[in-house]
């Protein structure tokens, strides 16, 4: 019944192993001196210069707990909001239809440069960010998820005596797990970017910093380095998300 | 003096739907029957497709509100769904993530199960509709008929007066299908509850039950009953069985449903 993790069968996944094999046979054996990219050799020994001059872990922890915690708080705050979101009705249904839309018309990316011009040099602005970020997206994805639900559930259960509060809990939620699982994955590629590009605009801590340094001192290897390092732990993201699909939900919506 | 007899009495149901743009369409016009104590334990519905079987009973289940009319159980109008009419839809209603004991149980987490009706031992329903050996097995992936003998077990825990079968065989094979009906006329003489039902097939119709009401579409009403009084034919070529179904064809042909009507095994 579980489902194999199915990321190396992407064909994503196959193009930037090959990048890189092709990369390391190119710039490290065949081409050595050029003015394109450094030699593989040259990124590995820059790996120290990655935690003394650009305080490497700092900046991950502050990326990642910027990106995770907030997320799962968000999670926990809907979650606890839940019924309210099904309800499907009053001030919440015509602010999430809104958020929506809105959405739909303003790039992210604009959104993530007011917020920087407008709270510059303010530390907490990036948890806040990312909150509100992740607790709109949870309310949408909670909210276009319940509108899928089995009506014949509904149907079943109230004629048992089921109350909503009694569906809410243990027919709708577990009903729409396939569906937000299978928004997740592209959530978090999304948040990943935001933040990233917050930390690069904002200039003070984070992956974002970091790159935007590497840019200005020209330092080319520790970008590559990055480079690599960022999809990696991305890709472990994704692979924890999909453990965690993989675990708890194993069947598929009908 | 009729009405102290009857479990169930549907009285003068009509339903009227009401589109976004102000637009009615009635669905159901003034549909009454009754289901005396004396009735056969199964009593079926032939209507066609889109004829409102589905919007019936949910009105008898409960869910749905009736425009008029009234559902009234053993003397008391059914207002509110309290566990004592159970209806099993047309699809598959359990729940993919639990497996066959955990369905049946969540039950058990429901104040109309903890106040009174959840009487049956679930070790017994799982055996009487046949499913020892499989308490652990999850629905997902199952076939229909084992998903119909979860809902059906789920359904028995409440010790319901009144259980509504909404087309819930459509979808089986033929082979699944005979098993089903030779479970569901065994356990109706095991239990006390009634059986209401909805089909779109005249065979399973003849099969199952000893009453048959024919139904219309657009707007749905009861038209004719019919009453099989040659108990479990289960030969569909005996001269019994044709009697029957060439009886629902001709009330069919006389009410011009008949193009929906599926006469198929």
């Amino acid at each position: 019944m579980i489902r194999r993790m199915d990321i190396f069968r992407k064909p994503l996944v196959y193009i930037l192993l090959s990048v890189f094999i092709l990369w390391i046979l190119l710039f490290e054996f065949v081409l050595p001196q050029n003015n394109i990219l450094p030699r593989p050799g040259i990124v590995l020994i820059s790996i120290p210069a990655l935690f003394e001059d650009y305080h490497f872990v700092t900046n991950f922890i502050i990326t990642i707990s910027s990106i995770y915690f907030p997320g799962i708080l968000a999670f926990l705050f809907i979650y606890s909001i839940r019924k309210y979101i099904f309800k499907d009705s009053g001030f919440l249904k015509y602010f999430i239809q809104f958020v929506s839309q809105i959405a739909g018309f303003i790039p992210s990316l604009l959104a993530v440069i007011l917020v920087v011009y407008w709270f510059r040099n303010s530390f907490l602005i990036e948890y806040c960010f990312s909150f509100l970020i992740s607790v709109l997206w949870w309310m949408i994805a909670l909210y276009s998820a319940g509108k899928t639900r089995n009506e014949d559930y509904f149907a079943a259960f109230k004629s048992l005596g089921a109350n909503m509060s009694f569906l809410d809990k243990y027919i709708l939620w577990h009903e729409i797990k396939p569906v937000i699982f299978r928004k997740l994955f592209r959530f978090h590629l999304n948040l990943w970017l935001l933040i990233l590009i917050f930390e690069f605009f904002e200039n003070m801590y984070g992956f974002g910093t970091i790159l935007k340094r590497t840019v200005e001192y020209n330092d080319l290897s520790a970008l590559v380095l990055m480079s690599i390092i960022i999809p990696f732990i991305i890709f472990l993201g994704y692979s924890l998300i999909k453990y965690l699909e993989n675990k708890y939900i194993f069947w598929e919506v009908e | 003096m009729i009405n102290q007899e009857n479990i169930l009495e549907i009285s003068n149901i009509t339903k009227i739907f009401s589109d976004e743009h102000g637009t009615k369409r009635k669905v159901l016009e003034g549909i009454s029957f009754t289901v005396p104590v004396s009735s056969p334990k199964i009593t079926s519905i032939i209507a066609p497709f889109g004829a409102g079987k589905s919007t019936l009973f949910k009105i008898i289940a409960g869910i749905e509100t009736a425009t008029k009319g009234e559902v009234i159980l053993k003397k008391e109008k059914y207002l509110q769904p309290n566990g004592k009419i159970v209806l099993i839809p047309e699809r598959s209603s359990t729940l993919p993530w639990l497996n066959v004991r955990k369905n049946i149980e969540l039950l058990y987490r429901l104040e109309t199960c903890r106040k009174n009706n959840g009487s049956h031992d679930i070790n017994e329903l799982i055996a009487l509709v046949g499913l020892s050996g499989y308490e652990n097995h999850y629905p997902y992936n199952s076939s229909f008929g084992f998903r119909f003998r979860i809902s059906l077990a789920r359904a028995l825990l409440l010790n319901p007066i009144v259980l509504l079968l909404d087309d819930c065989f459509r979808k089986m094979d033929v082979a699944t299908r005979e098993e089903i009906y030779n479970l569901l006329e065994f356990v109706s003489k095991k239990v006390d509850t009634h059986f209401l039902l909805a089909t779109t097939n005249i065979i399973e119709a003849i099969r199952l039950s000893g009453r048959i009401l024919l139904m219309s579409k657009a707007p749905g009403r009861i038209y004719k009953e019919i009453y099989v009084t040659d108990e479990h034919i289960t030969d569909y070529n005996d001269s019994r069985f044709n009697k029957y179904r060439q009886s629902i064809e001709k009330a069919f042909s006389e009410e011009k449903q008949l193009g929906s009507i599926n006469f198929s095994i």
